[in-house]
């Protein structure tokens, strides 16, 4: 049955990396209904695992008493996750620009670049004691309308 | 993330099964390819087709491999890259630096 409504799920996970299969798993089953392309609900789910590893290694530095939380919302149109850490906050602004010939051989420094790739909207934003909280925001292609040759959808 | 070592020929391939998330991962990968050029390996085929996805510290890991391998007078490659880990790979342009492959026996025929 397809979902039309708009639904939440929040999940909170330890700073650990095995986790980040968990959140694969509900950002994949939470678009499942939706009859996106199946790379606008990969590219969605990169982008949350990226912004949940960015929260474990940088925002929580991998303490095991802070946790991540993820809230995802959304319906066939469009879907919103925000991910928090427990950390100090950062500047994301160095980060926001294009890689450069000299970034490719680089082992880090492409997080934020593949979640600006993949994702409609990013916004970063500290929120006083609790942390950094990342914003995504993604509009879905239906593989349907695709084939129908109506486009995307809004 | 586990590693297994095959070999074809003079090609050692390497079968990695689970996500490339970060560390111990990135060790285990670097040690592995250190390992082979220690002893002699020039040629390594990473085949990624029970890899699900990757972050971008895994792509970390895949970079460090190669130009460890590359320091090291050989050659570093991929084989059954997935689609989801081939947009991560076309958004980052490392496309331009990782040669890859669909098929096996079309891999390990390119190092001759």
């Amino acid at each position: 049955m397809s979902r039309d409504s708009n639904e939440a799920v929040q999940l909170r996970i330890p700073s650990q990396l095995r986790f980040l299969g968990v959140v694969d798993a509900v950002v994949q089953s939470f678009a499942a209904d939706f009859a996106w392309e199946p790379d606008d609900v990969n590219n969605l789910s990169t982008a949350a695992i990226e912004a949940a590893s960015n929260a474990m290694e940088h925002g929580n530095r991998f303490a095991h008493e802070k946790s991540v939380s993820l809230h995802i919302r959304g319906d066939k149109h469009a879907v919103e996750i925000e991910i928090e850490d427990q950390g100090k906050g950062f500047d994301p602004r160095p980060y926001e620009r294009d890689l450069t010939p000299e970034d490719l051989l680089k082992m880090r420094g492409r997080g934020i670049f593949i979640m600006r790739s993949f994702m409609d909207e990013v916004s970063f934003a500290y929120v006083p004691e609790h942390g950094m909280r990342v914003r995504l925001r993604k509009r879905g292609s239906h593989a349907m309308e695709k084939s129908g040759g109506h486009g995307a959808s809004p | 993330m586990k590693i297994r070592k095959r070999e074809i020929g003079d090609v050692v391939v390497l079968d990695v099964n689970g996500n490339i998330l970060g560390q111990p991962d990135g060790e285990l990968f670097q040690e592995t390819i250190r390992s082979l050029i220690a002893t002699g390996t020039r040629k390594v085929l990473v085949n990624l087709g029970n890899v699900g996805w990757i972050n971008s510290t895994g792509l970390g890991t895949l970079i460090a491999g190669f130009t460890e391998m590359q320091k090291g007078g050989g050659t570093l490659k991929l084989v059954a890259v997935s689609p989801r880990i081939q947009s991560v790979l076309a958004v980052t342009r490392l496309t331009t630096i990782f040669e890859a492959f669909q098929e096996e026996e079309e891999a390990v025929r390119s190092f001759t």
